[in-house]
């Protein structure tokens, strides 16, 4: 199946879980439930920037794992925002979150290609540090559920649109365009990480 | 990171405003007959959360009545929390306006995960807090807090005497009291209310006061925080139930089991035109 | 709060994606028996405890988008889970004022699902599926924790 196809009918299963979300919600509404879940990801340029890598990368390298790193990510994620709503604290996500955008815009600027379980591992440890950051929020959302299917959904859709976009790779100039892209995702996620440490 | 930051703890006190739960004296009838016995129940939350609050009686310290004249009626007896139609019977003979005060001890406790305890501080402008903690290195810890009830609630009997009105105009010594300046029942819907907060007795800036209509209360209508005299300035209210709060915290000792001790302060009162 | 109706979105997403790879007579028995079973459960069953209903269906969404996952799933299987689905969606709307509505939500979630998975046997229900199950993980793990979730009241005493 072509990736575009692959988008395609992510998408449409992914359209039923969100059928009717406004109708579905009574009472104080849906902020502080999947609104904010789903402007979560979104909201923060690391976070932005990293999903869409993991499906970018996954689109580069091809089968498997343009379908595996967009499920592993999600399963590691919720180890990770497990132990972020147990409220274990753990040193330096933040800087594992910038880290992660370096490295996997390095992986996409360089042409990387890991092995199937050396690309897995490494989006597995950058979906600990990401879905820490969400677990620490989780548990106080007004609708804790809906925050979950916001930033899950939020975070798949991305990875969704890292993939469309690695379908350009197929067109002219498309695998030079897409290192490039993974340079400057690269280059950002250093002045972040940088950030982060210097803070 | 600023940004997701804003979004997020935006919608939290966009979904957790309602969460932040005032405490009250709500009467059947703002205005009651002399001599007949009304009944009262102690509220708690606003909009969906709203309910008769789940106190026990062993927990009120002080439950009275300050008459027309000054003169304190302890009403501790009329005092039946979670019985079927209310939570105290009052009656009271004379005309005039009179002001009911009930007070907490402090032994009810809150423990908030860290977002949702510096959303609870920011929404109800516990400002010093959020500064104590973030001093501390504290900002990203669960809070824990002892908290305490202080209520007025304003009942008329009879016609109102505007000289009659001085009872809501003094302060009546609670932890943490909401004094108005003028009587809100003499000048329904006209001018300003001013009130005047006092904590432990002197008078208290930087707190938030919040007005909300109990018709229509999820959301307060007015907001102002105290000035450098703890004086906040509303406009009148009209005609319907009112409800003024404010919640004021201290840290306490480093030994304590819990961070803050917080008291809750509000004045009740219904308008007819 | 907790929002029944996404929790019933939810379950007719994992019923949708098990159903859609079936020929197409099991999918329509399958949506058929979800819905019939939800009217059922809505019509007959007294209420129960919502902490019980709730973790159940959490085990059932995860049990559907591991299913999606497993090779040669048969038809049997698939119309089961779909049908417990449906029954855990009338367990959840039992105490909803607008029931029909939930059952709306259900049959529309499971077709749409099931039309999107249904072409080929294709890759993209099983990365929606680890959506599902990661969904349900987290909200399985939020009920064993010590936390007061965002959707209790805080300060009630």
């Amino acid at each position: 199946m072509t990736r575009a196809r692959f988008v395609a009918r992510a998408l449409a299963p992914a359209m039923g879980l969100v059928a009717v979300p406004a109708a579905a919600h009574t009472g104080t509404g849906l902020a502080g439930g999947f609104v904010s879940g789903f402007a979560h990801p979104l909201s923060g340029p690391d976070h932005l920037l990293a999903m869409v890598s993991v499906g970018l990368w996954g689109a580069f390298l091809g089968r498997p794992l343009v379908y595996a790193l967009p499920v592993v990510f999600p399963m590691m994620m919720v180890a990770g925002a497990v132990v972020g709503m147990a409220g274990i604290a753990i040193p330096s996500t933040e800087i594992g979150i910038k880290l992660s955008v370096m490295v996997l815009g390095g992986c996409i600027a360089l042409a990387l290609r890991a092995p199937v379980w050396i690309a897995a591992s490494i989006v597995a440890v950058f979906a600990i540090c990401h879905g820490y950051a969400h677990g620490r929020e989780l548990p106080s959302a007004a609708d804790p559920m809906g925050y979950s299917v916001g930033f899950v959904l939020a975070t798949g859709l991305l990875h969704v649109a890292g993939i469309a976009l690695g379908s350009l790779e197929a067109r002219r100039g498309g695998t030079p365009a897409i290192r490039l892209a993974g340079g400057a995702i690269a280059a950002i996620g250093g002045v972040f990480l940088l950030g982060a440490v210097m803070r | 990171m600023l940004v997701r930051f804003a979004l997020t703890t935006f919608a939290l006190v966009g979904a957790t405003a309602a969460l932040a739960h005032d405490f009250w004296l709500q009467p059947v009838r703002w205005r009651l007959d002399p001599q007949r016995r009304a009944g009262l129940t102690l509220q708690v939350g606003h909009g969906s959360y709203r309910q008769r609050s789940p106190i026990s009686a062993s927990r009120i310290l002080a439950f009275y009545g300050v008459t027309p004249d000054g003169r304190r009626v302890d009403l501790r007896k009329q005092l039946h929390p979670g019985a079927t139609a209310d939570d105290a019977t009052v009656s009271f003979g004379r005309p005039g306006t009179y002001v009911l005060a009930l007070e907490t001890d402090n032994r009810a406790e809150s423990h908030l995960p860290a977002i949702r305890f510096n959303d609870y501080l920011k929404v109800e402008g516990l400002t010093p807090a959020i500064e104590l903690r973030a001093r501390n290195g504290r900002t990203d810890t669960d809070g824990a807090e002892n908290y305490s009830r202080h209520a007025k609630a304003i009942v008329q009997v009879g016609p109102v005497d505007p000289r009659g009105q001085v009872q809501i105009t003094r302060p009546l010594g609670l932890s943490l009291e909401i004094v108005p300046e003028s009587s809100p029942l003499t000048r329904p819907g006209g001018g300003t209310l001013p009130v005047r907060i006092f904590y432990r007795g002197r008078l208290l800036p930087g707190a938030l006061v919040k007005l909300t209509n109990l018709d229509h209360d999820a959301e307060p209508i007015e907001v102002h925080r105290t000035d450098a005299r703890g004086r906040a300035i509303f406009a009148m209210p009209g005609r319907g139930a009112w409800l003024l709060n404010v919640i004021w915290t201290r840290p306490r000792p480093r030994t304590s089991l819990t961070d803050f001790e917080t008291d809750f302060s509000s004045l009740s009162f219904g308008v007819s035109e | 709060m907790r929002d029944p109706g996404l929790l019933v979105m939810l379950l007719a997403t994992g019923a949708g994606l098990v159903l859609g790879p079936q020929r197409w007579k099991a999918t329509l028995a399958g949506a058929s028996a979800s819905i019939l079973a939800m009217l059922a459960t809505l019509a007959f069953v007294v209420a129960l405890p919502a902490d019980i209903v709730w973790s159940v269906a959490w085990a059932v969404v995860a049990a559907m988008a591991i299913a999606t996952w497993l090779p040669r799933l048969g038809a049997a299987l698939p119309v089961a889970l779909a049908c417990s689905a449906g029954a855990v969606g009338g367990g959840l709307s039992a105490t909803v004022p607008n029931q029909l509505l939930f059952v709306a939500i259900l049959a529309l979630s499971t077709v749409m699902t099931a039309g999107g998975a249904r072409r080929d046997w294709a890759l993209a229900p099983k990365v929606v599926a680890g959506w599902l199950l990661a969904i349900a993980a987290l909200n399985a793990t939020l009920t064993v924790l010590p936390v007061t979730p965002g959707y209790l009241p805080d300060h009630m005493e």
